[in-house]
């Protein structure tokens, strides 16, 4: 137990890496989905289509062939292309992230209520400013919960760029039992300081949530009623 | 020659060794979510208990486990339970922990499709002078597994996708083969595209046949 304290310093350095990791990856992944989701869901049907294939070709695939793939598939084929570690976890998941977060943004944009679509399109605002200042703060109440899970989601995938010899959470996790020998005890650490990086994820998306349009409205709408209850 | 990008004597070699690999991972797959399905109930049964501390203790340990890496419940489950006198099998700990993992989100499934059912249903029952358990077997269980069926093919999906992390306990799942085998030649290329064309045919095929089965059943 003490050898084990001994060791903290390389977990909490293996907590940084992931925790870092997985921020970097969730901007990148979210604002992908923004950029394939929105034309998903409002390009014509032959741009749709092409999108949808491309989707649906990496959600069929697990991250974990795609990371092999290009770390060392790739570089036997193609002797001179040797992508970095760091650049096949970061790419690759955020485009992962992407393609799992453009399906959520679909979702949220066909959601809406379609007189906002036509009112709009009735005012004649451009297309920037109908997706920019009707439509997106909108779905944002929506897509920021299912953000948040999916960023979890990629957290719990970032765990497995060890393979690839990156040194996140679970290389150093890998490396303190094999040193200390105790195997009980820094798993469960490991697990905990994972559930850590899910809590603050959850936290930070809950706070960008208050910030929405449609629940400012609401807390106004609430405040306003208990004044009149207060009358 | 040697050189080639492409060698078409090495990937028929590799194929019947990389199906074997994908048989096991579908067989592992389908196994662990059979497990999920009943331990989907487990937590829904937990959580409707009146007991406070029951509610509370599987409640924290379902989002435990189900938003920490399934990795590292692997490692857990197959290194570290033995310390406590709990000693599983590589397949035994792999097919476990994923029917855990899968099973925290399994419960989320049925929780969606209980609350799709009217409260009504419930009074009526009450009404008619239905027994607790004859309300559960005849009106309100036909109708979860009946909205459940879907979601629960596609966390069959999402599971298969994820048996590719028992590789690293030593389970020949089929990256397991294809890293076996690339280690032995150093060609990489050819097992890990075909391990990739493979995974996705499969979850491709099964992904249509789910999407049929929706489209029927919404008509």
């Amino acid at each position: 137990m003490t050898r084990l304290l001994e060791y903290a310093p390389l977990l909490l350095s293996g907590f940084v890496y992931s925790l870092w990791l997985t921020l970097a990856v969730s901007a990148i992944g979210i604002a992908l989905s923004l950029c394939i989701g929105i034309p998903l869901a409002m390009g014509r049907p032959r741009l749709t289509a092409s999108i949808q294939f491309a989707v649906d070709l990496v959600r069929g695939l697990p991250f974990l062939v795609v990371m092999f793939w290009l770390y060392y598939g790739l570089p036997t084929a193609f002797p001179g292309v040797r992508l970095p570690a760091e650049a096949v976890a970061i790419g690759g998941l955020s485009l992962y992230g992407g393609c799992y977060g453009a399906e959520l943004v679909r979702g949220a944009l066909v959601g809406l209520p379609k007189g906002q679509y036509d009112a709009a399109y009735a005012l004649h605002l451009p297309l920037r400013r109908r997706l920019f200042r009707i439509l997106l703060p909108q779905a944002a109440s929506v897509l920021l919960p299912r953000f948040a899970n999916l960023s979890i989601e990629m957290m719990k995938v970032t765990a497995i760029v060890s393979f690839i010899s990156l040194h996140d959470l679970a290389f150093w996790s890998g490396q303190v039992r094999r040193t200390t020998g105790e195997t009980g005890i820094v798993y469960l650490a490991t697990l905990v300081l994972y559930f850590l990086i899910a809590l603050m994820l959850s936290v930070g998306f809950r706070s960008l949530e208050r910030l929405t349009p449609l629940r400012r409205i609401e807390r106004l709408q609430r405040s306003r009623q208990q004044t009149v209850k207060a009358d | 020659m040697d050189n080639a990008l492409w060698q078409w004597d090495y990937v028929f070699q590799l194929l019947p060794m990389l199906l074997q690999g994908l048989v096991y991972t579908i067989l592992i797959a389908v196994g662990a979510q059979l497990l999920a399905t009943l331990l989907g109930w487990c937590w829904v049964i937990a959580q409707g208990t009146p007991f406070k501390l029951v509610n509370g203790t599987s409640w924290l340990l379902l989002e435990f486990i189900r938003n920490t890496p399934p990795l590292i419940q692997v490692y857990f489950a197959f290194f570290s339970l033995p310390s406590w006198g709990i000693q599983l099998g590589a397949i035994e700990s792999g097919i476990a922990v994923l029917a855990l993992h899968s099973s925290t989100f399994t419960a989320e499934i049925y929780r969606a499709g209980l609350s799709a059912i009217p409260k009504g249903q419930w009074e009526a029952a009450h009404v008619l002078g239905l027994s607790r358990w004859r309300t559960w077997r005849r009106i309100i269980g036909p109708q979860v597994v009946r909205e459940a069926l879907p979601p629960l093919a596609n966390q069959l999906i999402t599971t298969y996708k994820e048996t590719g992390i028992l590789f690293s306990i030593g389970v020949p799942v089929m990256v397991a083969v294809a890293m076996l085998e690339a280690g032995k030649t150093f060609r990489f290329f050819e097992p890990f595209t075909l391990a990739a064309l493979l995974y996705v045919s499969v979850s491709w095929l099964s992904t249509m046949l789910v999407r049929r089965f929706e489209n029927q059943h919404a008509r």
